[in-house]
């Protein structure tokens, strides 16, 4: 019987400093020819005496037989020591866990709220191909705060990149300061669009009611959860919502499930 | 078979592995590792704990960092004799929910449950449980290794609900058992009731005043938790030995721990003892009725006799139920 709590020891081959708190780090696992992950999927990452905590993969899942990448922010004991660690270290590593995005056909809109861009970063880079009628929006505190800054240059020229600072002003870019729900208020959009969505939970009801006066329908409009995670197999507990769990049946959820749960109340 | 002969297999269980058992401890009623014979509460009478703690022990080494290996030491054989029904019951689920742990299948191959009655209508005033569980095919529906039925004419029946059991019956030479093959959880005319109408009264009453009365009452001590032998939240954690060495440790943990749901720092989802005692209530009453079809809660009432400030699960189920009946009604 397979021992679904053993982790694999995983060096890392390289570090990026994403901002002043949080680095991706870029992992290869001993049988990474095998790995393979659907963008929204996370790992479980650990080190010894610090425990484990659930990270979501933010690289390409087209490269994932070559090498995953997990973006960390550092904000508890495990988080702060991940984020000190150098190329050629060692972590543990359990996953991929969860389901992910759904592929889905028709322009899509992409929405993070801070850190919570990780998850669609996978989705991006692994779907570059098709997001000539994508829209990004970013919603941040700061500019510092801001993670993929080179991605999102890049990506700029392929589809439609909105970024918003709440607290900064940039005459160029961002000539107002504001959330992405400012952002989203100024746009219309159809009810053929899909949405992905990722960021605090605080964000997630104006997000939603917006789309929705806006024309999306709920089973168009996915969201990403984050829980506290020990198993990552739907057993301990700890990240039950309604009658599931967001290891095993989420992170990401469609919105209806969502809202009958009363989860997001609008 | 008579007592004698009843003796005898208990003689044999004694001889040949650990017997957990209830036995009377002072003034209680306890399930733990006895020595003697003589220490076996035969009365059927509910034990305070319950036989969780052998299954999934409160804490457990998985594995050591350092080589990554498990621990392959085989465990010694333990016979969890005397289980009541409703432990029987709780027991079958925890088989259900850690199928695929391999930890608790690998316990599982050195543990036999053995389970006792001593004559329905004594236990069923003894167990004082707020709901009847005692159908005539019963057995058909846990999961079980032995099962011995003390009976109105003081004689003792075996029966044995798996191979292992007829194994150990044979070994132990009882010769007259009877054969009963496990039917699966949900009985021939369909999901009990009972599981059916807490469901309904449970899953969609969050936004009932009952839950704020529960949520002022509530000390969120977690002893409903710890005692309630379906409970089964656990941590992943890593922890020292006086050596330095790391190694992963599973430990019981409970739903109204602080630290449950807490992410990020210090955000904790479950913050207030209302979200905690719904939670609970839903995982025993929705979640795990909807995962398995089967009871999350067993009704051996042992959370009401510890909770230090007398909430009453068998109550609040009325209640809900009262409420749901009459919002049906409006």
């Amino acid at each position: 019987m397979k021992n679904n709590y053993l982790p694999k020891e995983a060096k890392i081959i390289g570090v990026i400093k994403e901002n002043e708190k949080t680095n991706t780090l870029i992992l290869c696992l001993p049988d990474q020819q095998n790995f393979q992950f659907v963008p929204g999927q996370f790992m479980m990452i650990g080190l010894p005496g610090f425990g484990e905590c659930a990270i979501s993969l933010s690289s390409d899942a087209n490269l994932a037989s070559e090498y995953l990448s997990l973006t960390i922010r550092a904000v508890g004991n495990l988080t702060q020591k991940l984020c000190q660690m150098k190329k050629g270290d060692k972590v543990f590593l359990r996953g991929p866990f969860g389901n992910g995005f759904p592929e889905m056909q028709g322009p899509t809109i992409i929405i993070g709220g801070g850190c919570g861009f990780i998850p669609l970063r996978s989705v991006l880079i692994s779907n570059q191909k098709k997001i000539a009628d994508w829209r990004v929006f970013i919603g941040c505190a700061y500019s510092k705060n801001l993670v993929f800054a080179a991605d999102l240059a890049n990506w700029e020229k392929r589809a439609e990149i909105n970024v918003i600072f709440e607290k900064e002003i940039f005459p160029d870019v961002c000539p107002e300061k504001g959330s992405v729900l400012d952002i989203l208020k100024k746009q219309s959009f159809t009810s053929k669009e899909n949405a992905f969505i990722c960021g605090p939970i605080k964000m997630y009801a104006g997000v939603v009611k917006i789309l929705l006066q806006k024309g999306l329908k709920a089973e168009n409009i996915w969201l990403s959860l984050e829980k506290r995670m020990h198993c990552g197999l739907g057993v301990c507990q700890h990240c039950a919502i309604g009658d599931r769990y967001v290891c095993k049946d989420g992170p990401v959820f469609d919105l209806r499930f969502l809202l009958e749960t009363n989860y997001i109340k609008l | 078979m008579n007592q004698l002969e009843f003796a005898k297999f208990l003689s044999y269980l004694f001889c040949s592995g650990n017997v957990i058992a209830p036995t009377a401890d002072r003034s209680s009623l306890r399930v733990k590792k006895i020595e003697k014979l003589a220490e076996v509460d035969l009365t059927g009478a509910l034990p305070e704990n319950s036989f969780k703690d052998f299954i999934l022990p409160k804490g457990e080494i998985l594995f050591g960092y350092a080589d990554l290996k498990v621990d392959s030491a085989k465990e010694e054989m333990q016979y969890l004799f005397g289980v009541n029904i409703l432990d029987l019951q709780a027991l079958t689920l925890f088989e259900f929910v850690f199928e695929k742990d391999s930890y608790l299948q690998k316990r599982r191959q050195n543990y036999f449950v053995i389970g006792f009655s001593s004559g329905i209508e004594d236990d069923y005033r003894k167990y004082q449980v707020f709901h009847d569980q005692f159908e005539d095919n019963i057995l058909e529906h846990v999961l079980f290794d032995v099962f011995v039925e003390k009976q109105k004419n003081g004689q003792y029946k075996f029966f044995a609900g798996s191979e292992k059991g007829q194994k150990l019956l044979t070994e132990a030479e009882v010769d007259d058992f009877e054969n009963i093959e496990f039917a699966g959880l949900i009985k021939e005319n369909g999901v009990d009731q009972k599981i059916l109408q807490n469901l309904s009264a449970v899953e969609n009453s969050e936004a009932e005043f009952l839950w704020e009365e529960l949520g002022e009452k509530c000390l969120a001590c977690g002893r409903c938790s710890a005692i309630c032998p379906t409970c089964f939240c656990f941590n992943l954690e890593d922890s020292f030995d006086e050596f330095g060495k790391i190694y992963k440790k599973r430990r019981q943990t409970s739903c109204f721990s602080p630290e449950f749901s807490q992410i990020n720092g210090d955000f904790r989802e479950l913050g207030s003892a209302k979200e905690k005692i719904f939670f609970w209530y839903y995982h025993k009453f929705v979640r795990i009725p909807k995962e398995f079809n089967y009871f999350g809660c067993v009704g051996c009432g042992r959370c009401s006799k510890v909770c230090p400030v007398g909430i009453s699960v068998a109550e609040n189920l009325a209640k809900l139920q009262k409420l749901k009946k009459s919002n049906n009604e409006k």
